[in-house]
């Protein structure tokens, strides 16, 4: 057959699926490259956070309702581990290609702005969903883990996965530096994690700290969680969802218009 | 002419008729390159100081709700009690160690680690700068923790020599370890991984967050094997007034780790491994 001797235009319809897919084979390969720094070690991390409380407890049976605290806590751990593991995935991606320059790589394909979000948070959502699988499995040969209602699992391990990749994603866009991306994961992301009701029931919390602690994202997604495991919620779980959602629909416009107008990207 | 008057000569030249002997140990050098790393603590100030110190605040609190009403040691409150210094150590800990083996492995990498390595400064003034760099760090960060921590669940210090002592033994000890830690790798993913999975399970591991009498069996020899226990147990007796080891025993240990990881990261360092190829 004759080729044309000059270069056609590519056609790229509504979606660019080679792009899209192949944005994502990208961030899911880079961090299984050091699969030790992203999937090992949160895992042995979470460990040691459930074996300091298994410990400290001297061996006491203690409850929370009618669950063991152990069994109450493995949840809240691992939704943890799933947060903080798709934060830093997305953020630590879009802050080094923006320090080593190599981010011209993704703004100049033809994939659109939606794409580019939607790549980096399916991204952050598989690292998450493994480092949430491994420490599973793993606190699973020590405490039994049950499971009540599968939907709620991967409901809410999902949209908090989105909810943080999506985070992760606008605070490496506006990062210039390590050091701000390193302020954001140490004042906003750990304490909101930590102050989340991973270690206890906010129901039996002072009624000042009840509330703030409602006010906490965060609380929703492990309360949900851990309702998906153990069939013991907290609080409410029709806003839980509807809390997610609605974060979620706004994070990912923010991300979404800020990959758009090329903010702090092209410069 | 004659040779130019050794006064016009500007500052680096070739001055053949000056005497260069340096000492058994050269204070010049070592204290010019203290005030090089002490300023790197100076700048670093806020991530010593405010990011542990938080740290710190939201472990108390997840552990004041936490455990709730019952807490598991025959002391009752005592894990509150014991909370403290624990976080305090702690923070002094992996303080001591991040600043030490930060520095150097910055320093190599950006190989500025050049200047230290061609000046006429040996490996004992250098590791000596780090011990005394790191130690100070965390010494800081403790003690920022430690007031953090009056506001939360104040509480007297029973002997505050010997808690002072043991903070500074803690720390030369983890800079020791930072150090070393700063001479074997030579990219960060080498340093993140002895931190993740070494230094803070070991840390956490040291009795910081549970009393070693509650323990199963297995875990209480695994701790007790640590020398940071012998740290910690030291400082906790200083703290609150108890302890599990006898006070001296412990502090003999633990200067006994700090000499052999000296003599280790000193001798490293001067045959310069990792650092000269």
């Amino acid at each position: 057959m004759t080729q044309p001797s000059f270069p056609m235009p590519r056609h790229v319809g509504a979606v660019n699926w080679i792009g899209l897919s192949t944005l994502i084979a990208k961030e899911i390969r880079r961090f299984l490259k050091v699969w030790v720094q992203t999937i090992a070690a949160p895992v042995v991390t979470t460990l040691l956070f459930y074996s300091v409380f298994a410990l400290a407890l001297g061996g006491v049976v203690r409850m929370v309702g009618d669950v063991p605290f152990l069994t109450f806590l493995a949840p809240g751990l691992i939704m943890m581990a799933i947060a903080q593991n798709a934060f830093a995935n997305s953020s630590s991606s879009v802050l080094v290609s923006k320090v080593q320059g190599n981010i011209v790589d993704v703004l100049m394909p033809p994939i659109s702005a939606l794409e580019l979000t939607a790549a980096y948070v399916v991204g952050g959502v598989v690292r998450g969903a493994l480092v949430g699988l491994v420490t599973a499995l793993t606190i699973s040969l020590f405490v039994p883990v049950t499971v009540a209602h599968p939907f709620y699992i991967l409901f809410h391990g999902i949209a908090a996965a989105m909810l943080l990749s999506l985070l992760g994603l606008i605070g490496g866009i506006w990062a210039d530096k390590f050091d701000h991306m390193a302020a954001v994961t140490n004042f906003i992301v750990t304490p909101l994690s930590f102050l989340s009701g991973t270690f206890y029931s906010v129901d039996s919390l002072p009624p000042t700290f009840h509330f703030i602690a409602h006010l906490n994202p965060f609380f929703y997604f492990i309360d949900g969680f851990r309702y998906g495991f153990i069939g013991r919620t907290d609080g409410t779980l029709g806003t839980g969802i509807l809390v997610m959602l609605g974060i979620n629909l706004v994070l990912g416009f923010v991300a979404w218009s800020m990959i758009k107008r090329g903010y702090k990207l092209k410069a | 002419m004659s040779a130019p008057d050794a006064n016009t000569l500007p500052a680096g030249a070739f001055r053949p008729h000056m005497r260069r002997q340096v000492p058994a140990f050269f204070w010049q050098a070592f204290k010019t390159l203290l005030v090089k790393e002490m300023k790197r603590v100076w700048k670093m100030a806020a991530m010593i100081i405010i990011a542990p110190a938080l740290m710190a605040v939201i472990y108390f609190v997840c552990f004041l709700f936490g455990l709730g009403p019952q807490r598991g040691t025959p002391e009752g409150d005592a894990v509150l009690t014991f909370l403290v210094p624990g976080l305090v150590m702690l923070s002094i800990l992996l303080r001591a160690a991040e600043n030490t083996g930060f520095s150097l492995l910055y320093a190599k990498i950006e190989g500025h680690v050049l200047d230290q390595l061609m000046a006429p400064i040996g490996a004992r003034e250098v590791v000596l700068v780090y011990a005394v760099t790191g130690t100070v760090a965390g010494f800081i960060s403790g003690l920022f923790v430690w007031l953090g921590s009056l506001l939360l669940w104040p509480q007297p210090v029973a002997h505050p020599l010997v808690a002072l002592g043991f903070a500074v033994l803690a720390g030369l000890l983890m800079s020791m370890c930072g150090l070393l830690t700063g001479l074997a790798s030579t990219k960060w993913d080498h340093m993140a991984a002895y931190f993740t999975f070494l230094f803070t399970p070991l840390s956490f591991l040291s009795g910081v967050f549970a009393p070693v009498a509650g323990m199963p069996p297995l875990f209480a020899a695994i701790v007790q094997a640590n020398p940071i226990f012998y740290a910690m147990d030291g400082f906790r007796y200083g703290m609150v007034g108890q302890g599990h080891a006898d006070p001296a025993v412990a502090a003999l240990i633990v200067l006994a780790a700090c000499a052999l990881l000296y003599a280790l990261s000193a001798r490293l360092y001067s045959i310069g491994w990792h650092m000269k190829s």
